[in-house]
């Protein structure tokens, strides 16, 4: 983990309102695990907007699964306000203040031989970036993905060919129509880890799902952030051990920890 | 190279000498150790710890912050506990060169007293910090901060069993911050850190409600840096203890008007966030400007500006 100057190599948009942005700093490149996230100051000289923005990393040039150049990594957001907006128009050659990688990443242990991928718009983020490391490790991957619409939907073509990937959207314009949690009840069976991230209804809604015993699941959460070093408590989740940072002690926990009586973020 | 050495005691028989003015603010630091990656400890003026009550707490339900043209938090003093700290945390200070202020919150004066007779005895402890912005539940949940007699009462009950420098934040949600801060130095404040944040509210258009849980929550960042650097005027030219600034600072600059303003110190908080170096450059940026200026010693910047303007009617 380092705070350092990233050169933007690339930043287009590869979906309605979802941008890849392709950076290139050599150690954050090597040492960053699928589930971290990055934090990133939207301007140099400027405290409007004041904080920075955690964005989950895509995919890393270290993988031999894709095409990157080591050195470089590819994080993935959807414009949703000034910092995004902002983010959305750095162009190639310009520098950005990145910290990290932070947080815990999702742990794949040695056993697993089937995995199941449940994501959620934007929260399909850390799970490409998993999907290549498990093809890397030649586990078997099955991608279910939820989105608004086809035209918000994350690109088959940016996936290992490896990857089963299914998708499904609210309208019905691509895939299944529905809720991606509607998909899952097939695949838990053949599965022997699940891992997800998406919005909360989503997760608590896995949470609810009845599921063979013993089936580890783990999510990546979601929480508004301040300094993403621990500090400033304003992203924690309840947990059955109390409120956990998200930026610190996530945002990879296990789906038995949590405690989704307290009431949603937003 | 210049002095930059500052004294936040002289009152005090220990006295509370930093090597450089610059601190990190409460809340924005952990306990330290966090950040000990990204910055050389050592290097900081003195640090202060988060708010630390007699047990734990668990905070405020979420959202707890919300960016404005700043930063809005309602965190609700999570924090592990005044055993915990004195535990995990005091072994690990009682290592660093750089000196740890505890700062202490309760609900009640005999708390606040409980949690100090505590760290007072600890190694690695070695200043308080009293936050007392915070609700009395003996006043009918009045912020202790916002009456002279409730801040002075909290002081006063503090300060006979703090052997170490006691150093009291002041709430700038107040008609007057001047008569409070006499009223807490009389009790017996060895030195005044201001301000604390200011109250404020956002509103989600949508869902047409406060966006905070907590519905309202402390303003900090650069937004409230002028306001805080009036009331350091005030307080520096009404009280002959050492007052420590804070409020939006992020570059030497903004820690230079501090100290002209009558601080003898400063606290970084929400900058730290946007730049964890933030404190490193500020110590860098007032070194130069001291050689620039030709100026030896830091304290003769301390309230320079209030002696520039003698005629000032405030």
């Amino acid at each position: 983990m380092k705070q350092a100057l990233a050169t933007v190599i690339d930043n287009r948009m590869i979906a309605r309102g979802m941008h890849l942005l392709r950076l290139e700093e050599p150690d954050q490149a090597r040492t960053v695990q699928p589930g971290q996230f990055m934090h990133l100051r939207v301007g140099e000289a400027t405290f409007d907007p004041l904080l920075r923005r955690p964005l989950s990393v895509l995919r890393t040039g270290v993988s031999p699964v894709n095409d990157l150049p080591a050195g470089q990594y590819d994080l993935l957001f959807d414009v949703v306000g000034r910092g995004t907006r902002l983010l959305a128009q750095l162009r190639p050659g310009d520098l950005v203040d990145v910290l990290g990688p932070l947080g815990r990443p999702f742990q794949i242990s040695p056993g697993v031989r089937r995995l199941l991928l449940v994501g959620g718009g934007i929260g399909v983020v850390p799970l490409v970036a998993l999907a290549e490391e498990a093809v890397r490790r030649r586990i078997a991957v099955t991608f279910l993905a939820g989105f608004r619409t086809a035209a918000k939907a994350y690109p088959a073509a940016l996936l290992p060919r490896e990857v089963e990937y299914i998708i499904s959207t609210d309208d019905g314009s691509a895939g299944h129509r529905g809720y991606v949690t509607s998909l899952l009840p097939d695949f838990l069976q053949w599965a022997d880890l699940v891992c997800a991230c998406g919005p909360s209804p989503m997760l608590e809604a896995l949470a609810r799902l009845e599921r063979p015993s013993g089936l580890p699941v783990q999510i990546a959460m979601e929480e508004h952030m301040g300094c993403a070093m621990g500090v400033c408590l304003g992203c924690v989740v309840p947990t059955r051990h109390g409120p956990r940072r998200v930026c610190r002690d996530g945002p990879v926990f296990d789906l038995e920890e949590m405690d989704w009586s307290w009431p949603a973020s937003r | 190279m210049a002095s930059l050495a500052v004294n936040l005691a002289p009152g005090h028989p220990n006295d509370l000498w930093l090597k450089n003015p610059v601190m990190t603010a409460s809340g924005t630091f952990g306990y330290g150790t966090e950040y000990a990656k990204l910055v050389d400890i050592n290097r900081l003026g003195a640090i202060v710890s988060k708010a630390i009550t007699l047990r734990p707490r668990t905070g405020n339900p979420q959202p707890r912050i919300v960016e404005t043209p700043g930063m809005l938090n309602a965190i609700g003093l999570q924090n592990i506990g005044v055993d915990a700290c004195i535990r995990e945390k005091a072994p690990i200070w009682a290592t660093w060169t750089t000196p740890v202020i505890v700062n202490v919150a309760g609900f009640t004066v005999e708390e606040y007293v409980a949690v100090v007779e505590k760290l007072v005895e600890t190694p690695g402890v070695a200043a308080i910090e009293l936050n007392i912005s915070c609700p009395n539940v003996a006043s009918e949940g009045k912020t202790f901060g916002l009456s002279c007699t409730d801040a002075a009462l909290v002081t006063e009950a503090v300060r006979e069993v703090c052997t170490l420098p006691l150093i009291v934040k002041l709430s700038p949600n107040v008609t007057d911050i001047v008569e409070i801060a006499r009223a807490v130095v009389d009790a017996g404040a060895d030195a005044l850190s201001l301000i604390n944040t200011i109250p404020g509210m956002v509103i989600d258009i949508h869902r047409r409600r406060p966006v905070l849980a907590n519905l309202t929550g402390g303003l900090s960042g650069p937004a409230i840096r002028p306001i805080a650097v009036r009331m350091v005027w005030q307080v520096a030219q009404a009280v002959d203890v050492p007052v420590i600034g804070i409020g939006g600072i992020t570059s030497a600059e903004d820690a230079l008007q501090f100290i002209l303003a009558g601080a003898s110190a400063v606290q970084v908080g929400t900058g730290t966030f946007v730049n964890p170096r933030t404190c490193i450059e500020v110590i860098e940026g007032i070194e130069a400007f001291l050689e620039a200026e030709g100026i030896s010693d830091i304290r003769e910047l301390i309230g320079a500006a209030g002696r520039e303007c003698r005629d000032w009617p405030g």
